[in-house]
């Protein structure tokens, strides 16, 4: 006669307390990475742009505004756009910190007396749109 | 016969696998939460710029000029649900850059401001100018006026 003899735990426990295991090594991983990545993300803090004034010249081609950071985090300026047409622009300061305000000069062939539509953009996205007739 | 099976058991790659998956995941939640934070940051940030916009209510009423010193003097009124701060104003497109009184000043709602500045630009008795005041919170105010 034979004797078999079954040893260890029965597929059913196995699988709860691989489930537990489970749980239980995500928690610890979870809450070391939390602590390890989450000074990872930068500022969660947003700028937001408001026009001050604008004014654009056919005789020199250029419009100048000013424009403020009324926002919580600094902007850094991407790019500028003429009727949705890329176009050359310088801003001062760049980046732009909260409470400040920026001299951007658009570089474009403007003929007076039209309106174009200004459209900066930053580099977190922020963006800004306005019009201005040419004098 | 021998018939060796080498490598490591059914439940330890169980286990590595449920390990990878679980720190796999723990990163993509942590990225995707912070995604999530910014943009939430960004609309809540452009609700409550709007909400303060709508409530400020500013308008110039008088303008006082000393042509020989080039000097203007501006009286606010703030008839607004808020307080307002004149940051900057402008003289036809000309950010003022010395501020004699009254930059950075709140002004109380339905309460009178001043603000008292040397012009960038030099005024002429009789001639129009485009002055526009900006609050700190961004809101603008532009009329045009004749001195």
């Amino acid at each position: 006669m034979m004797f078999i003899k079954n040893k260890g735990v029965s597929t059913f426990i196995a699988v709860l307390l691989l489930m537990a295991l489970a749980v239980a090594a995500g928690v610890v991983i979870y809450s070391y990475t939390m602590g390890y990545l989450g000074g990872m993300g930068g500022s969660s803090l947003p700028g937001t742009l408001s026009l001050d004034t604008a004014t654009c010249l056919e005789s020199t081609g250029t419009m100048t505004a000013h424009v403020r950071n009324i926002g919580k985090g600094s902007i850094s300026f991407d790019a500028a756009y003429v009727d949705g047409v890329n176009a050359t622009f310088t801003a001062t300061p760049d980046p732009l910190q909260p409470e400040d305000v920026a001299i951007v000069t658009v570089t474009y062939p403007f003929t007076a007396p039209t309106t174009y539509e200004i459209k900066l953009v930053g580099k977190d996205n922020t963006q800004l749109t306005f019009n201005v007739k040419t004098k | 016969m021998l018939n060796r099976r080498r490598g490591i058991s059914e439940i330890i790659g169980s286990l590595m696998i449920l390990l990878i998956i679980s720190a796999l995941g723990t990163i993509l939640y942590n990225y995707s939460l912070d995604a999530m934070n910014y943009q939430k940051n960004v609309l809540e940030s452009n609700i409550k710029i709007a909400l303060d916009k709508a409530q400020v209510r500013i308008k110039v009423i008088s303008t006082q000029s000393n042509y020989s010193a080039n000097i203007l003097n501006l009286t606010i009124l703030n008839y607004g649900v808020c307080s307002v701060t004149i940051d900057d104003v402008y003289i036809n497109n000309t950010r003022v850059q010395t501020y004699l009184d009254g930059q950075d000043t709140t002004i109380l709602p339905m309460d009178l401001g001043h603000i008292n500045f040397v012009s960038p630009i030099p005024i002429i008795q009789g001639a129009l100018y485009d002055i526009v005041i900006v609050s700190l919170r961004g809101v603008t105010h532009a009329y045009r006026s004749k001195m």
